[in-house]
């Protein structure tokens, strides 16, 4: 997905020293926040009610939902399908 | 007889005066260490006897885990105090847990007890401990798990397994999982099992179906229905939850912005990506 309108980020929930070395163990080379980012008095997961551990949320250009869930091969098609469709390709294709 | 003469201790058995000596020397140390003769005799029998009980090797294993775990806890507590004191990063390879090895051991019991009740509390294990690891005990967990739900699906320690019978999609995909459930919902004697069953299958009706699809109403007046029956609190709140998520936070509405550092402190915001599709993995390194 390289030079495409697509952008992963991670939302962790450990502990800071146990999240960066996780990053680092598995070469994680997305930006990652923090469950609860420094100074924010609420967690990410509450904010966007998540239901558990672990979840996929994708959004189109206008960060509308457009799959939430625990698939990540279902959340994975629906994100390379709004791609296809930004990028003019048929959808599915 | 050379001076010497034998005790008829039976029939059978006949003793010097030597050999008594010695025999009256074992007795002794015997005695010394509070070890009865009998219970001496016996022990390699009670060994073998332990070894072929599942039971007890079970927990034999399971103690040796716990042991081992309780002293890791420990040492990454130290780690910690020693790291907060200015001391050295607790080093990557700290994290892992000493459980990694245990699952090959564990897995070695199941297999010697295959298709037979006895296994459950190993796979149980294994299913429970395993599941939040990588790699080679993540793969062991969902094996352990497979088993479970499908040669041992009619037993009813499988209630224990909750939330992961819930998500039989999530851990074997679309076809098998709903294979795996359709089987239990059928074979297993527990409502709660059955319960559980019935929710992996509408799960993905109540993520993702329109609000006002009948597929989604279908969904939740089924699970209802089937909670009514039976008390499984954690489940009642996950499903009327996820309704009430559908209502405020459903596919089509604008996801709220997320603002301030990323893990290596710098800032940023979910919005900065406005204009790309976003995929927001919600991750941990179980």
């Amino acid at each position: 997905m390289k030079g495409r309108p697509f952008a992963l980020i991670g939302v962790n929930s450990d502990e800071l020293g146990r999240a960066r070395a996780a990053v680092k163990e598995n070469q994680l080379n997305w930006r990652n926040f923090q469950d609860q980012p420094q100074g924010s008095p609420t967690k990410i997961s509450e904010d966007w009610l998540l239901n558990g551990w672990p979840t996929i949320v994708v959004l189109d250009e206008a960060m509308r939902v457009r799959y939430r869930g625990l698939d990540c091969h279902e959340g994975t098609r629906v994100a390379r399908e709004l791609v296809a469709a930004m990028d003019g390709e048929p959808v599915g294709g | 007889m050379g001076g010497d003469f034998e005790w008829v201790v039976s029939s059978k058995l006949r003793l010097t005066r030597t050999e008594m000596k010695k025999l009256a020397f074992l007795v002794a140390i015997l005695a010394a260490q509070n070890l009865h003769a009998a219970a001496i005799c016996s022990l390699p029998f009670m060994a073998q006897a332990d070894a072929q009980d599942p039971a007890v090797r079970f927990e034999r294993l399971s103690a040796e885990a716990s042991q081992a775990t309780l002293e890791w806890a420990q040492g990454i507590l130290e780690l910690q105090a020693a790291e907060k004191a200015g001391g050295a990063a607790i080093p990557t390879s700290a994290w892992i847990s000493p459980l990694v090895d245990f699952v090959p051991r564990f897995q070695d019991a199941a297999r010697d007890y295959q298709g037979r009740d006895a296994a459950i509390p190993y796979l149980r294990w294994i299913t429970k401990e395993a599941m939040p690891m990588k790699g080679k005990g993540r793969e062991a967990a969902e094996a352990a798990l497979h088993e479970l739900v499908t040669t041992h699906r009619k037993s009813e320690s499988l209630e224990e397994l909750s939330w992961m019978l819930g998500r039989l999609v999530y851990f074997f995909g679309e076809e098998d999982g709903a294979a795996i459930g359709a089987a239990l919902e059928a074979d297993s004697p527990s409502e709660i099992v059955r319960t559980w069953a019935v929710f992996s299958r509408r799960s993905g009706a109540l993520e993702a179906a329109p609000l006002d699809s009948d597929e989604f109403k279908a969904a939740i007046n089924e699970l209802r229905t089937a909670l009514a029956k039976v008390e499984i609190p954690m489940l009642e709140e996950e499903v009327e939850n996820r309704i009430a998520v559908r209502a405020k936070f459903s596919i089509g509405m604008v996801a709220p912005d997320i603002q301030g550092v990323d893990l290596s402190g710098t800032p940023f915001a979910l919005s900065d990506y406005k204009g790309k599709v976003i995929l927001v993995d919600f991750w941990g390194d179980w």
